[in-house]
C-alpha cells in the first residue's frame, strides 16, 4: 500500500473513532440525564465573566461619579450645617441676652408697679467725659415730661435707693448728678434712732457719703450698718427714700456733732436704670 | 486782581479747614470718653484723649489753630458735662496756648517728649481748674492735688500720648497746616 492509501486510512480511522466516541458520550448523557442545565451553567459562567467584566466597569464609572456629585453635596450641605450652627449659637446667645435683660426689667417693672411714686424709668446712655464730675446722661428728657431737680431712685438686687437728682434737661435726654457728686447735698435722718443730719457727696462712688450735724449724744445710740434715709423735709427728695447705711462714725472732741460715713446702699458701677419720680402726683395711701 | 484762588484765601481755607478737622476728632474723642472709656476707667478715672488731640494740634501748629481747637472742642463738651458752659474752653485754652507757646522749639520723639506732653498737659489742666474755682467756688471744684485721680489720670494721659501722638502724626496733613510741616 501506498503512503498516500496509509495516511487516507489513518485519516479516516481517526476520524471515525472520534464520531464514535462522542456519540456514545453523547448517547451516555442522554440516556444518563446528566447534561441536564449543563449548557445553561456553561453559557452562564462563560458569559456572567464577561458580564461581571462589563458590570464593574459600569459600576467604577457610575460610582466615581456618583461620589464626586455626593462629595459635592455633602461640602454643600457641610457648609449650610455650619452656617445654621453659627446661626443657632448666635441665636442662643441672643436669647440668654434677652432672657437676662427679661428678667432685670421685669424686676425694674415690678419695682414701677408696686412703688409709692409716678415714676419714668430711663436708661443711662453716658457719663462724665472728664473725671472732676460723676454725672450722667439718661435717655429721656423734656419730651418725657421731665424737667430740672427732679428726684431719681433706682432698684437694684431688691433694695430702692436714690440715685440723685435731675441736673439739666435737653429734649430727649437729661444730665443725672449723683448722690456722691462733691456738690449734692442731701436733707436725711437716720431710719431707727430718726436722728436727722446732711448727706454730701465724697466726689466718686469709691469715696463715702458723709452725714454730718447729727448731734452727739446719738453716738450711743447709732449702730453700723444702721440705714439712712431721705427726711423729705424742705427737700427735693420724697421722704424715706433710702440712701445708705452706716459704716462709720467719727466723734471729734471739738466737734459738736458727729460725722458719719455712709455707704451708698446702690452700687453706681452697676447701675443701668433709673426711674425719674415725680413727687407732685404720689400714689402713696 | 482779586482772586478767588489767591495764595491767602488758600491757607485761610487750609487753616480752617485744619480747625475743623482737629476739632471734630477732639469731639468724637470727647464722646469715646463719656460712653466706652470708662469700661476701662482705672479707680473710675478715665484717660482725657480730647486733651491730648489739642496738645498736638498746638505744639504742631505755630500760630493760633491750637488755640482754637482747644477753645471749641471745650466748648462743645461742656454742653455733654455737668460742668458750667465755659469751664472745657476755658481749661484747654490754657493748656494750647502753653504748648503753643513751646511749639518748634522741640524736637518731638516717639515716646519721650508724648509722655512728657501728656502728664505736663494734665497737671496744667488741674492747675487751669483750680484757678477756675477759687474765682468761682460755688459752681466749680477743682482737682484735689492729694487726691488719686489727678495722678491716676495723669499717667493714663502719659501712657496714651506716644500712642495717640502716633496715630495723629500718620495723619499730619489733616492736623497741620502746610507751613507748619516745613
Amino acid at each position: 500500500m501506498s503512503d498516500v492509501a496509509e495516511r487516507l486510512l489513518a485519516r479516516r480511522r481517526n476520524l471515525a473513532f472520534i464520531l464514535a466516541l462522542g456519540a456514545s458520550l453523547l448517547i451516555l448523557l442522554i440516556s444518563t440525564n446528566s447534561l441536564a442545565g449543563v449548557p445553561q451553567r456553561v453559557g452562564l459562567t462563560v458569559l456572567s465573566f464577561f458580564q461581571k467584566g462589563f458590570d464593574a466597569v459600569g459600576s467604577f464609572a457610575s460610582g466615581t461619579l456618583t461620589n464626586v456629585s455626593e462629595l459635592r453635596d455633602l461640602r454643600a450641605r457641610y457648609r449650610d450645617l455650619v452656617d445654621r450652627m453659627e446661626e443657632y449659637r448666635n441665636l442662643e446667645r441672643s436669647l440668654t441676652d434677652l432672657k437676662r435683660e427679661n428678667e432685670r426689667l421685669r424686676s425694674q417693672l415690678g419695682y414701677l408697679d408696686e412703688s409709692r411714686f409716678r415714676a419714668a424709668s430711663a436708661r443711662i446712655i453716658a457719663k462724665d467725659p472728664g473725671n472732676l464730675y460723676s454725672t450722667f446722661v439718661v435717655d429721656k428728657g423734656l419730651a418725657d415730661g421731665l424737667r430740672k431737680n427732679l428726684p431719681v431712685v433706682a432698684y437694684q438686687d431688691g433694695s430702692e435707693g436714690l440715685v440723685g437728682k435731675v441736673l439739666e434737661v435737653g429734649r430727649s435726654s437729661s444730665i443725672i448728678s449723683p448722690i456722691f457728686d462733691a456738690s449734692a447735698h442731701i436733707s436725711a435722718r437716720l431710719d431707727r434712732t430718726r436722728y436727722e443730719g446732711l448727706v454730701s457727696g465724697g466726689g466718686s462712688s469709691d469715696v463715702p457719703l458723709t452725714l454730718k450735724y447729727v448731734k452727739k449724744r446719738a453716738k450711743d445710740e447709732i449702730q453700723y450698718g444702721d440705714l439712712v434715709v431721705t427726711s423729705g423735709y424742705q427737700s427735693l427728695y420724697p421722704r424715706d427714700v433710702i440712701i445708705g447705711r452706716v459704716v462709720r462714725i467719727l466723734a471729734t472732741d471739738y466737734q459738736t456733732s458727729l460725722d458719719i460715713d455712709v455707704e451708698p446702699v446702690l452700687d453706681f458701677e452697676r447701675l443701668e436704670y433709673v426711674f425719674i419720680v415725680f413727687p407732685d402726683d404720689r400714689t402713696e395711701d | 486782581m482779586f482772586s478767588l484762588y489767591s495764595p491767602t484765601i488758600g491757607r485761610r481755607i487750609e487753616v480752617l479747614k485744619t480747625i475743623l478737622v482737629a476739632t471734630a476728632t477732639a469731639i468724637g474723642c470727647s464722646l469715646l470718653q463719656s460712653t466706652w472709656l470708662h469700661s476701662i476707667a482705672v479707680f473710675s478715672v478715665i484717660p482725657d484723649l480730647a486733651l491730648l488731640v489739642v496738645v498736638f494740634v498746638a505744639f504742631q501748629n505755630v500760630r493760633t489753630e491750637g488755640i482754637s481747637v482747644g477753645f471749641l472742642s471745650g466748648l462743645v463738651q461742656d454742653f455733654i458735662s455737668s460742668a458750667p458752659l465755659g469751664f472745657n474752653a476755658f481749661v484747654r485754652t490754657v493748656v494750647s496756648f502753653g504748648f503753643n507757646l513751646i511749639s518748634g522749639n522741640f524736637y518731638i520723639d516717639r515716646i519721650l517728649m508724648p509722655v512728657l506732653f501728656g502728664a505736663s498737659a494734665t497737671l496744667v489742666k488741674a492747675l487751669a481748674t483750680t484757678v477756675i474755682a477759687v474765682a468761682f467756688p460755688a459752681f466749680v471744684h477743682g482737682y484735689d492735688f492729694l487726691d488719686r485721680i489727678l495722678w491716676i489720670e495723669t499717667a493714663y494721659n502719659a501712657v496714651l500720648a506716644p500712642v495717640l501722638f502716633f496715630i495723629l502724626g500718620l495723619l499730619r496733613p489733616l492736623f497741620v497746616t502746610a507751613r507748619n510741616r516745613g
